[in-house]
């Protein structure tokens, strides 16, 4: 490998003057649980690594109205953070089903969504609980709702000399939760995942979100399947339309890890469950 | 929903070859500080071997284990072993190290009846401790005092105190003409694996829940090592079982898996819940002490247990490893074609 230049600083106007001067030839590096995989087989070759931990991105604090999770904030800490586990509990979920404890003391927020894998856990949580992220580069910043800011596997609107400093999450109320189906238990990338997020309003579901891990080019929100839950009373029928439908709304790949026809039809079976699972969790109130 | 079946099956083991010609050696050296240098060829790739080595050289010596030291460093310098495989070092290397413990006691005999003017037949052992039979008060010494002076000299004779050892299972003979019987095995472990396991019938998923493994032995030369290798080999079986797969059973060949992470064993979360295991002895006339191997033999019940156990839990048999998710829905899919 050649000399790669290494940047560590420990402020934001000098990180991203650092991406404004190198654009697409640097690579940002914050847990490095995907980045350094891709360097050791070549499958990136920057000319510069800025290495982001040195930010005091790593916190998360409770706003009036969001949480607001620093993007170096680790996996570990999302899992057993109180705010996290009181507020988001589906997030802290997926952060304790993602990778082995190795890697969740690495791996960071911020780098589980710029990945764009299909597979993120995170990602397929922050979706249910309505998130978005800030991104700042050296001419301002802007925030971005996660739903718009995936565009294929590994493709986001990120640009070039932008970075993500923050991901938002509201402070909304509801009962969620997260499932992931594996090849194995532990240490496992999801063959399929859910969350799921009802706001129940007496009988009636006044909004719900349903979204799927490892069935579309990207984490998918199913539109449709949440529209037919909204403003119905909820029962077990409508549960299963609902999960029919949102499979309806996905397009798997056979990869490696399964083949399509089994992850829709695991997948179906997994939305029901979370639908189901749901209702009976505490509901989070704000 | 999910579905509960349990599972058995019987495992034989052949421990150590016999036809092909199966030796092993050992060298044992007494050192200046009268601890004893155990030279093995057998490989410790963790299953336990130059523990339970150590252990068999203290017990044909009688001293502590902590005055054996072992080591297999090398084997450009090592004695020779045929290898760590075929379950064969514990039936085979014991042999070697208790014959090169007698050759090094002869050795010592003769070192300490030529510095007494004595007849070595006359030379006693107890633990630590050489003496002269019937003149124990006046001619004893220790080991330590052994070891001092045969390698310092200081008025005793200068001495080199090694012993070696070899042995091989009885040579082969040819088959029995009437009857055909062959003994290709020096010996034969039995195994037994119940395993209980959870189908989820619309995921595929399966969940060992309890598992229970009992081994007959010969003689558990360190029953730690030999729980140890029977849950070792509940991993290896269970990934056979249910998760490890390569070409042709991946979707398409674009999909063999290329490294080690990508190869599916499976976590201590995938671990039965609920883990017993059970050791048998029956003592086996080929070994020492009525020790034999059977290690490898535990990775072989668990994959037809659960197998067995799945059967029992929805109905069908699967006849192919692994019994992935996937293989579990199109199996359930096809039984419910075929009603």
């Amino acid at each position: 490998m050649r000399e790669v230049l290494y940047y560590a600083p420990t402020e934001l106007t000098e990180a991203t003057a650092i991406l404004a001067d190198h654009r697409d030839k640097a690579a940002v590096l914050a847990g490095g649980t995907d980045l350094l995989p891709k360097l050791n087989y070549y499958e990136v070759k920057p000319h510069a690594l800025l290495y982001i931990g040195r930010l005091g991105l790593s916190s998360i604090h409770n706003g009036s109205s969001a949480l607001t999770i620093g993007a170096t904030t680790t996996t570990a800490d999302l899992a057993t953070h109180h705010l996290v586990q009181q507020y988001a509990p589906a997030l802290a979920q997926a952060a304790r089903l993602s990778g082995s404890v190795a890697i969740q003391n690495a791996a960071t927020i911020g780098g589980n969504i710029a990945n764009a894998s299909p597979a993120a856990d995170l990602v397929v949580a922050l979706l249910a609980l309505d998130a978005s992220v800030r991104l700042l580069s050296h001419s301002g910043q802007r925030d971005v709702h996660l739903a718009d800011f995936f565009l294929g596997p590994h493709l986001t609107i990120l640009q070039p000399d932008e970075l993500i400093t923050q991901i938002h999450v509201p402070l909304s109320p509801g009962k969620t939760e997260f499932l992931k189906l594996g090849r194995r238990k532990g240490q496992t990338l999801a063959v399929v995942s859910v969350a799921v997020r009802l706001q129940l309003d007496g009988d009636l579901c006044h909004d719900a979100r349903i979204v799927l891990g490892s069935m579309a080019p990207t984490p998918l929100r199913c539109r449709t399947a949440e529209h037919l839950l909204r403003g119905q009373k909820i029962t077990t029928d409508l549960i299963h339309q609902a999960a029919t439908q949102a499979i309806a709304e996905s397009s798997p790949i056979t990869d490696q890890r399964a083949t399509a026809w089994y992850r829709k039809k695991a997948g179906e079976a997994l939305v029901q469950r979370a639908l189901l699972q749901a209702l009976d969790k505490k509901e989070v109130r704000p | 929903m999910k579905k509960k079946g349990v599972g058995m099956s019987c495992v034989l083991h052949p421990t150590g070859n016999k036809g092909a010609g199966d030796p092993s050696q050992a060298a044992i050296q007494l050192k200046p500080d009268g601890t004893f240098a155990l030279l093995v060829g057998a490989v410790d790739i963790g299953q336990g071997s130059n523990t339970i080595l150590r252990q068999f050289a203290a017990d044909a010596l009688g001293v502590p284990i902590e005055k054996i030291l072992v080591s297999n460093f090398a084997d450009d310098f090592a004695p020779l072993c045929l290898g760590s495989f075929a379950s064969r070092v514990t039936l085979i290397d014991p042999h070697a190290v208790v014959n090169a413990v007698e050759d090094l006691k002869r050795r010592i005999r003769e070192w300490v009846a030529n510095e007494w003017e004595a007849n070595p037949e006359d030379i006693e052992f107890d633990g630590e401790t050489v003496y002269l039979r019937g003149d124990r008060e006046r001619r004893s010494m220790t080991m330590d005092q052994i070891a001092a002076g045969a390698n310092f000299g200081g008025g005793y004779n200068p001495g080199f105190l090694v012993g070696t050892g070899a042995w091989q299972p009885a040579k082969f003979h040819a088959h029995d003409p009437e009857t055909g019987e062959m003994p290709a095995v020096g010996a034969i472990s039995f195994g037994c694996c119940i395993a209980e396991v959870e189908v989820d019938t619309e995921t595929g998923v399966v969940d060992v829940t309890r598992l229970v493994q009992v081994w007959e032995v010969g003689k558990a030369v360190n029953p730690l090592l030999v729980r140890a290798q029977i849950n070792g080999g509940l991993h290896i079986g269970m990934g056979y079982a249910l998760t490890e797969s390569s070409y042709p059973y991946w979707p398409t060949e674009d999909y063999a898996p290329e490294k080690l992470g990508d190869y599916f064993m499976p976590t201590f979360l995938d671990y039965p819940p609920e883990l017993i295991y059970g050791i048998e002895e029956v003592p086996h006339p080929a070994g020492v002490q009525g020790a034999k191997g059977f290690s490898e033999g535990s990775s072989n019940g668990p994959p037809p247990a659960i197998i067995a156990a799945i059967h029992d839990a929805i109905g069908v048999w699967i006849d192919t490893y692994p019994a992935t998710p996937e293989v579990i829905l199109k199996a359930l899919e096809a039984k419910k074609a075929s009603e």
